[in-house]
């Protein structure tokens, strides 16, 4: 089960929703079912998202899937994000490894104990995962002697920010981890485990990535970002989830614009904060508004919801999940569940693509 | 003979069986021990999350040079002081005056910690604490003045409670000060601590001490108060001049939020 099944998690924050079309979305996708979805159907625009952030759904094309895996199982472990690391656990079970080998691996990773390649993985997934402070041109440096290219270390840094998104969606809202935590013992999931490992890795084979021509740019945060992944296959991936994001109505544009600057503003990303203000300010809001609102997260021109959202944007930066799903349960009581499931979108989204943003500066150089 | 065979297989079996269970057994004591040493590792660490940078505690884990880890930073510094402790020691028993000193102690590290502040250690009866230590914080200024009305607040109620019960109240003196300091692991080769060292922590203590004269509670510098949110209701001091500090220092009493004012 794995030593995060001791951290404290609160009773889930959303209510499941049966939506037909998109559980098949993302069952088309991934390959199986997948049960996390359903918690997040009142924002249609995040469960494709989820479902199209997943390294192993295409984004990938020359960083091996157990790299990814492995990703995956750091940076849930960092974020102590109970759900997405009994995912990760009942996936590497289910691909074979023991769950004795999954708890020696996970000490000798905590310990940077592992052949050098992987250990240069490990420490920078963490440190773009915490962003405390973020990963320096050394530490990519550090995965460039270690012997990764430069396609390789855009995919690590989208691995690493994948699971930071995925890992805040399902924290903020205290998904219940239970179902995976138990799955791998589950005597059926037991007997077929090679046939579901082999269905698995089928998937991934056939959902492997190539390089995509650049989608049309796109105004609005995010769109240096898009530029700057042009030719990935995270590109029209990324295109279509800023204008479903920017599109959507379930919380003002306001609101959606102050979360993204205030964790931009968080994690020292200009980029995206300077595209917030450049926004805001086509929306007709005064030029005033945002310096106010990042320099003491208030505004009197905020209304009292307004104020409660970015108050709450900074905690999802840094967090401790119990405190942080305590936070959000008071938040809840003041939105719809829509608005709600949208707003813990928008701010994993945000944390995941100001952090990709920095990160890929420094690839770039 | 086929009777035989039978009997010996089904002894090779139950054997086999036997076997399997007791490596069963033996493989899942093993587990549980290597989850509950996997448990304490994971508890250790984040205990030394709560005491110094994610960043620094891995940098540490890999390079162990403490010198080499350390660093300029910008931080805010509160420094809290009891008022009257020797008298209140004077009047109490000493299982008394400890239970005091801990109600007080519990409520400021309560106020710092839900406002991302680092309680970096207990001087005596006094609090030093830091904001945006340990991790980037654009917001530090804001999170200290609030904390230190958060501790106001409860040690108001706190004092309401001792004298319900016959002791006497309490009373906090406290000063801020925003600056650079050096942040890193400072110490003796045996004991070593998280700490900031500077100006910027002597400043605090110094305007920490001005509170007495100037018959105010919080006091925050003027580096404080470029920072500060508007709805923090501010009330000019005269400047005062302070030990190890060349010019007189421009101080301001927090009064309260305009928001906490206009309910009142």
């Amino acid at each position: 089960m794995g030593n995060l099944s001791t951290i404290p998690w609160e009773a889930c924050l959303l209510e499941p929703l049966h939506d037909p079309a998109l559980e098949a979305y993302a069952r088309r996708a991934m390959g199986g079912p997948n049960p996390g979805v359903r918690y997040f159907a009142r924002s249609p625009w995040l469960v494709r998202a989820m479902v199209d952030w997943m390294p192993d759904n295409g984004l990938l094309v020359e960083l091996d899937d157990r790299t990814a895996d492995l990703i995956a199982l750091i940076v849930s472990q960092e974020n102590s994000c109970r759900y997405c690391y009994a995912a990760v656990r009942a996936m590497l079970r289910i691909q074979g490894m023991s769950e004795l080998r999954i708890d020696q691996l996970e000490q000798q990773l905590q310990q940077l104990e592992v052949d050098p390649r992987l250990a240069a993985v490990a420490r920078y997934s963490r440190a773009l995962s915490h962003c405390n402070p973020p990963p320096d041109a050394a530490a990519v440096q550090r995965l460039r002697e270690a012997g990764y290219g430069a396609v390789e270390i855009r995919e690590i840094a989208l691995s690493v920010v994948c699971s930071v998104m995925l890992n805040r969606v399902h924290t903020i809202a205290a998904t219940p981890p239970g179902g995976f935590e138990q799955l791998p013992d589950q005597l059926l999931v037991r007997w077929l485990r090679p046939v579901i490992a082999w269905s698995m890795e089928r998937h991934r084979r056939q959902h492997r990535g190539h390089a995509e021509p650049a989608p049309p740019p796109i105004s609005g945060p995010g769109a240096q970002l898009l530029a700057a992944c042009g030719g990935s296959p995270l590109a029209p991936m990324l295109a279509r989830t800023l204008q479903d994001l920017w599109g959507s109505a379930l919380l003002d544009l306001r609101s959606r614009l102050l979360l993204f600057a205030v964790i931009a503003r968080g994690l020292g990303c200009t980029a995206i904060e300077q595209e917030v203000a450049q926004k805001l300010g086509e929306a007709g809001e005064e030029a005033g508004l945002l310096p106010q609102v990042l320099a003491h997260l208030d505004a009197p021109a905020l209304t009292p919801l307004q104020r409660r959202l970015v108050g709450f944007a900074r905690e999802t930066i840094r967090y401790e999940p119990q405190r942080l799903q305590q936070h959000a349960r008071q938040l809840r009581a003041e939105l719809s569940p829509e608005q709600f499931t949208e707003a813990l979108g928008v701010l994993a989204l945000a944390n995941g693509l100001c952090r990709l943003d920095m990160a890929l500066r420094q690839v770039d150089g | 003979m086929a009777e035989l065979l039978v009997l010996s297989l089904a002894a090779l079996l139950a054997l086999l069986g036997f076997l399997l269970r007791r490596e069963q057994q033996c493989s899942a004591r093993l587990r549980r021990r290597l989850e509950l040493m996997a448990a304490e590792l994971q508890q250790l660490q984040q205990s030394c999350a709560r005491l110094a940078p994610a960043g620094l505690v891995q940098r540490l884990a890999s390079e162990q040079d403490d010198e080499a880890l350390a660093e300029h930073k910008q931080v805010t510094a509160l420094f809290a002081d009891l008022v009257g402790y020797t008298a209140l020691s004077e009047k109490l028993d000493a299982p008394q005056l400890a239970r005091v000193l801990n109600g007080y102690f519990e409520r400021a590290a309560d106020a710092i910690g839900a406002h991302r502040g680092h309680l970096s250690t207990f001087l005596g009866d006094g609090v030093l604490a830091y904001f945006g230590a340990l991790e980037p914080n654009p917001w530090q200024c804001n999170d200290a003045v609030r904390a230190a009305l958060q501790m106001r607040a409860a040690l108001r109620a706190y004092s309401e409670e001792l004298q319900r019960e016959g002791l006497p109240p309490v009373a906090v003196g406290i000063g801020i000060h925003y600056g650079s300091g050096l942040a890193g692991l400072i110490g003796s080769r045996d004991r070593r601590e998280y700490s900031v060292v500077g100006r910027t922590v002597n400043l605090a203590a110094r305007v920490q001490g001005l509170t007495r004269p100037l018959g105010v509670d919080i006091l925050v510098t003027d580096e404080v108060r470029a920072e500060l949110d508007p709805a923090i209701v501010l009330r000019a001091m005269p400047a005062q001049a302070v030990k190890g500090i060349a010019l007189p220092v421009v101080t301001y009493a927090v009064e309260d939020t305009a928001t906490a004012l206009a309910t009142d």
